[in-house]
């Protein structure tokens, strides 16, 4: 296993390096957005725009810029924002925590209501429970999670003129109690969204399991029913699970932008959107960087991931 | 005419503009920065619109300090921040420049829009030698206690340093006033500040020219020299100085104990929060997270009144944004009957309706709040007239070509700037056949190429920039706009030169005559700056926040008489 790892890291470079180079020519193709547009105003001369263009740095032939801008990124400097003039780096840095809790409590929510739904409706298939909860993951996959965010906001304030808290991420470990008013309600609200598709997925998985002949097995030497559903039933069913788990966590990586706009959290979301639509090239190639990096290293963990859920899965 | 006597005295007089006027400089400058909201519109009160051009919104009267009332210091007033700043440093953004120049910098003067009279801020007096020079003694007044300036005293050299400084900043929205009519400052001793001028300007102390919050900002010298420095913090001499920020966004400020007025600011802070989503604004308000919050149409303001009733403050006001349909004046586009078929098939009644509840009013080029407006019922006989008949008759006569698809161009995001180019496209189409594709683009290339550049094919839409004075709405008639060939391909000798020779009028009637001649010029040219409405703009306020200025247009904005009162 550890060869096939290494051989995956391996291609990692390569990988990153593609991307980058296409991404890099793209941003810079002619019909592209020129971001010194957004440093002029009505009296700039052609002189200063020229000289805004060296400031930034696209004053070169692009193959020029390419090189210099690789040699940096080989050399760990990432470059400065565009726009607010800082190094991109701490700028990422800044805005990770607020998508780390993000992330991690979406996942959290998403998990449990998501297989433990799933579990409950195949163990009661076509029982009534079965039934409400395949109607609730309709529903959840079918409304939008801006709408549910912001009925979020609009119901307690006309109930109860309340708002979740506003002026940005607050650490849990300076006050938990504010800290958990801005991010549990929309977390779980993305949580329960998020969980339809995992419970779905869950339930068919195991019903197909339940019907294995080690399923009858296990049942016909007695073991309790939790023992049969939970230790050969879940664990069987979970290589399609994490797989959907791990897309979630890859995309969460890159910030929930929808819930960020909608409650006013200043996280990596809004910067990549940001960035990307005022062609803040640094800022912009790296997040290339970092998806390309976060996908393969995801998609690897999954895949290792497989050969630990089933022994069966061997890695030569 | 004595020179003296005219720049010491009011500049002109405006009508009342009222309310929530402080708040709308900055509103609508963000969103046509595609920083915030795209809120201009709003509604209005119940109320009738008085003489003054103001409707005065609900309970208005709670508002300021009344006669007798203790005064309370120290509370902390919470404000909304509609969108994240791309950089802290005021030359790099519209956003940051507006907000920094009315909080932490300080200024040699102001002009309020409600009088239109200079006020001396850090100026203990301005004399005029003659149209092209003036001086400025300097009050004592000392920079917030941090590096670089350490608290020192401000001195004349700062001022130069800084104006100098702004002039040649190419992110600032600067007006040409800058390049084109300041030249520089000598500075004799450390409290004498001697203006140098290129042109005659009269409207040079206005807020849009000398006066602008953001260009006029006075920093240390060493900072001046090196802008780069507010990348990472300010530093000025203001009311408040800057505490912190997080990534641009949710900013805080704190009273400087030292500001030039001695007791003010009663407020100990400003918090800024940011709030991007209106319905989650509109939350915040009620739940008292902000204490305002600018309202989106009257629905919002009825919902709001009913909710809190006396509890809130609505200010009600006339916006200065007036909503444009631009064409070309180049090509097919340069027979005038071509303009003027355009003119007549816009129906501006369903503008309002469709995009502000039936609220709003007609307007010509510049806004109704300015005395140098045209009367209503001028605008009502011109720029407001539709004539569906005629203008298809005037476009019949020209070679205009009707099997061609034309673009407009509109900004990106923003509901409201989608929604007015919708229109337009759906009238043109309807009244007059002409075809139109949307083209929605981001502001920044919206502004510099399709703007700036003229590079869009037909149509280009929206609100102009609230100016402080009148003369700005009426500069896209020139020949040159700024530094750059009409955005148009407007050229045309008589408006361009009238519209520079009002500049040089120095007398108030002559210039207010002038300025309205040229109105009626350009609509009888058909210039391709098409305006069509003015919304109104609504801001609801607790009726804790006491001491409010209101009625004074951004010059409210430099009070420090605000205090929080939750009994």
């Amino acid at each position: 296993m550890r060869q096939y790892a290494m051989r995956r890291l391996a291609y990692m470079p390569l990988i990153v390096v593609v991307v980058s180079i296409i991404t890099f020519f793209t941003l810079r193709l002619p019909f592209a957005n020129d971001p010194t547009t957004l440093y002029v105003n009505q009296n700039t001369t052609v002189e200063q725009e020229q000289a805004i263009r060296k400031e930034l740095g696209i004053d070169k032939p692009v193959f020029e810029q390419f090189v210099i801008w690789m040699g940096n990124v080989v050399r760990g400097d990432l470059g400065h924002t565009f726009r607010s003039n800082q190094p991109v780096w701490p700028e990422i840095q800044r805005r990770w925590p607020v998508n780390f809790e993000i992330l991690v409590l979406s996942v959290t929510f998403s998990t449990l209501f998501g297989v433990s739904f799933g579990v409950i409706t195949a163990v009661r298939q076509n029982s009534i429970t079965d039934y409400a909860f395949r109607v609730f993951a309709v529903f959840g996959q079918s409304i939008p999670e801006f709408f549910l965010l912001i009925l979020l906001i609009v119901l307690p304030s006309l109930w109860w003129n309340y708002s979740p808290p506003v002026g940005g991420h607050v650490s849990i470990f300076d006050d938990p109690w504010t800290n958990l008013r801005l991010y549990l309600p929309p977390t779980i609200l993305l949580g329960i969204g998020g969980a339809a598709g995992m419970m779905r997925l869950t339930r068919s998985t195991l019903l197909e399991v339940f019907r294995q002949d080690y399923m009858r097995t296990a049942r016909a030497k007695g073991l309790a029913g939790n023992s049969v559903v939970l230790r050969h039933g879940l664990r069987n069913a979970l290589i399609p699970i994490v797989t959907l788990l791990g897309g979630h966590i890859t995309a969460l990586f890159f910030g929930s932008l929808i819930l960020e706009q909608i409650f006013s959290i200043n996280g990596l979301g809004q910067f990549f959107l940001i960035s990307a639509l005022t062609s803040d090239f640094p800022v912009v190639q790296f997040l290339v960087l970092y998806t390309a990096v976060v996908v393969v290293a995801m998609n690897l963990l999954i895949d290792l991931s497989y050969a630990v859920i089933d022994p069966r899965v061997k890695y030569s | 005419m004595d020179h003296e006597n005219y720049w010491n005295r009011r500049m002109r007089r405006r009508r009342l503009l009222g309310g929530a006027g402080t708040v709308a400089l900055g509103g609508t400058a963000w969103a046509l920065a595609g920083c915030g909201d795209d809120d201009d519109s709003g509604g209005s009160s119940a109320s009738p619109t008085s003489d003054a051009g103001v409707n005065p919104g609900t309970l208005t009267a709670a508002t300021p300090t009344t006669a007798g009332e203790v005064v309370k210091k120290d509370g902390t007033l919470k404000s909304r921040q509609g969108a994240i700043f791309a950089s802290i440093n005021p030359y790099s953004g519209l956003d940051s420049g507006l907000t920094w120049g009315f909080t932490i910098f300080d200024h040699l003067w102001y002009t309020p829009l409600d009088t239109g009279v200079r006020e001396n801020f850090l100026a203990a007096s301005i004399e005029q030698q003659d149209p092209l020079h003036f001086t400025v003694k300097l009050q004592d007044s000392v920079f917030h206690d941090k590096a670089p300036a350490n608290g020192r005293a401000v001195k004349a050299s700062d001022v130069k340093a800084s104006l100098e400084s702004a002039a040649k900043q190419t992110k600032i929205s600067n007006s040409s006033w800058w390049t084109q009519v300041f030249d520089h400052i000598e500075t004799p001793d450390d409290k004498t500040v001697n203006f140098v001028l290129k042109a005659v300007d009269a409207w040079g102390f206005s807020s849009t020219n000398g006066g602008s919050p953001i260009a006029s900002s006075i920093l240390p010298e060493e900072i001046a020299k090196d802008p780069t420095f507010m990348d990472k913090d300010l530093v000025g001499s203001g009311r408040f100085q800057f505490v912190s920020h997080e990534n641009g966004a949710n900013f805080k400020l704190k009273r400087f104990e030292k500001w030039r007025v001695s007791g003010e600011p009663y407020l100990a802070g400003l918090n800024y929060k940011l709030v991007q989503e209106q319905a989650a604004a509109l939350a915040a308000f009620s739940a008292q997270e902000i204490d305002a919050v600018a309202l989106n149409n009257k629905l919002e303001r009825e919902d709001l009144d009913k909710k809190h009733g006396k509890s809130i403050v609505i200010d009600s006001v006339d916006s200065r944004a007036v909503w444009l349909v631009q064409t070309r004046a180049d090509g097919q586009w340069a027979d005038p009957r071509v303009r003027q078929a355009i003119y007549l098939a816009l129906d501006r009644k369903e503008m309002i309706n469709l995009m502000n509840f039936g609220e709003g009013k007609l307007a010509g080029p510049v806004p109704p709040a300015f005395g140098e407006a045209i009367t209503s019922a001028e605008v009502d006989a011109t720029y407001g007239k539709t004539d569906v008949a005629e203008a298809k008759k005037l476009l019949g006569a020209t070679t205009f070509d009707l099997n061609k698809e034309y673009q407009l161009k509109y900004i990106v995001p923003g509901d409201r700037y989608q929604q007015f180019a919708q229109i337009v496209q759906s009238q043109m189409q309807k009244n007059l056949g002409i075809k139109i594709k949307l083209v929605g683009e981001d502001f920044g290339k919206w502004l510099a190429q399709s703007l700036y550049g003229s590079d869009y094919d037909g149509f280009i839409t929206y609100p102009s920039l609230e100016y402080d004075d009148p003369s700005s709405y009426i500069g896209s008639y020139t020949k040159q706009i700024g530094g750059r060939p009409n955005w148009a391909a407007f050229q045309d000798d008589e408006l361009d030169g009238l519209v520079i020779k009002q500049k040089t009028i120095l007398d108030d009637k002559e210039r207010r005559a002038a300025v309205q001649a040229i109105q009626k010029k350009a609509y009888e040219k058909a210039a391709p700056y098409i305006p069509t409405f003015i919304a109104l703009s609504n801001t609801a306020n607790w009726g804790y926040v006491k001491g409010r200025v209101v009625g004074r247009g951004s010059y409210g904005l430099f009070s420090g008489k605000t205090y929080i009162d939750k009994g």
